[in-house]
């Protein structure tokens, strides 16, 4: 099934098209402010530390999530790809859309030679949530450690750098 | 008054009688195409069949989102009320798709019937727990291209075309498209909506969506059968047009 999911880098005609599940999670924002936010995260300042907006779309090329990437310069990894405003829509098999995130950050966090991955969550995962519990258990079995609004994953070969 | 007429019930079916699914037009190109019968005998036996007469409302922005819907037979507009009490048309479904998929405590806009239509009204809670039991029907709901997220995305995108023309032309594609998608030739299409709400949903006056058809039609790339029929004459013509070219 994930497999029919697809990850994909923004482009610019994206950014319009996404604003529909942006606001099933922030209904107040208005695609101005969308727009504000993206434009300048499609467009990497650096090519040694990338940042942009991925996508995940179905076969018929309908986003059904989306998170943005960077990577950071880290004291202790070295390099990581730090994600944040992860957005997935309350719909059926949205687990599966949350593993595809996951799995297009494990892919980028590769391709960039990043040592490990810190998610940056939208709200502290509260296990008694039940709305947000079906987050912490896809993050847990994708292998992150969750503590407060924040997850970590140590990448495989990604040891701390010693100083 | 109830909105709803309810055509065929689940648990009070007769056994000797046809069941509503094995008529289903929709069935072939809706979530339920993948299922074994003994898969579709649980999804069955948690829904109704009801059905809405044109311009009647299914369920209103903000009223509590206790149902899921599946569009059998009809067309159905969504909308959203906007902060100064104008009315902003979303998308428009078809028999196949889904409504009400998007799960918050209440419905984010509002949907009317446009022509007389049958729904299958699912109870949230009974069709998340089948959900859990039967991932293809969860599959192929996530991967269908017919949903109120999926029109709303749909409706981004025309937007973002700049000319009257691009967009009025990009939704009759699309209609076209939606049309392929349900089985039916795809040519011509039919539009069950009026006038005044493709202006709504393209961001258009009606002046301009008929000054724009009447110009189409002009030009030879389109015929008006009816007042709910056109034909795409040129569609390799018009391709181009709605692509910008």
């Amino acid at each position: 099934m994930e497999d029919q999911l697809i990850s994909r880098i923004f482009d610019r005609a994206m950014i319009e098209q996404a604003y529909p599940i942006v606001r099933t999670l922030a209904p107040g924002i208005t695609l101005e402010r969308w727009v504000q936010f993206a434009r300048p995260r499609i467009t990497s300042r650096s090519s040694e530390w990338p940042r942009g907006l991925m996508a995940i779309q179905n076969a018929s090329g309908y986003i059904l999530g989306l998170f943005s990437f960077k990577v950071r310069d880290d004291l202790h990894e070295s390099r990581i790809l730090a994600v944040s405003n992860i957005v997935v829509p309350d719909i059926p098999g949205r687990d599966q859309v949350g593993r595809s995130i996951l799995k297009a950050s494990d892919h980028l966090a590769m391709i960039h030679g990043c040592r490990a991955i810190r998610a940056e969550l939208n709200n502290e995962i509260d296990p008694s949530d039940c709305d947000r519990t079906w987050l912490s258990a896809t993050l847990i079995s994708c292998g992150y450690s969750l503590g407060g609004a924040r997850a970590f994953k140590r990448l495989p070969g990604g040891l701390p750098a010693t100083h | 008054m109830a909105r709803f007429t309810v055509i065929a019930q689940a648990e009070h079916h007769a056994p000797h009688l046809a069941h509503p699914c094995d008529t289903c037009a929709a069935r072939d190109y809706s979530s339920c195409a993948p299922l074994h019968a003994d898969e579709q005998n649980r999804l069955t036996s948690i829904m109704q069949v009801v059905g809405i007469s044109p311009h009647q409302v299914i369920f209103d922005e903000a009223e509590p989102a206790d149902h899921v819907f599946n569009v059998k037979e009809g067309s159905v507009k969504i909308f959203k009320l906007l902060a100064d009490g104008r009315r902003q048309i979303t998308g428009f479904l078809f028999p196949g798709d889904f409504l009400g998929l998007t799960h918050n405590d209440s419905y984010a806009y509002s949907a009317e019937a446009l022509t007389p239509t049958q729904l299958c009204r699912f109870p949230r809670r009974k069709l998340e727990a089948l959900l859990d039991e039967l991932p293809k029907l969860e599959q192929r709901l996530l991967n269908m291209a017919s949903h109120e997220l999926a029109a709303a995305q749909d409706q981004m995108m025309l937007l973002g075309r700049k000319s009257a023309r691009e967009r009025v032309v990009s939704f009759l594609l699309l209609l076209s498209n939606a049309s392929i998608r349900h089985g039916q030739s795809g040519n011509p299409i039919v539009l069950p909506m009026s006038r005044a709400d493709i202006a709504d949903y393209l961001g258009l006056t009606v002046e301009t969506v008929s000054r724009t058809l009447t110009q189409l039609r002009a030009q030879g790339l389109i015929k008006l059968l009816d007042d709910k029929q056109i034909s795409l004459v040129k569609p390799q013509t018009l391709q181009g047009i709605a692509t910008g070219y």
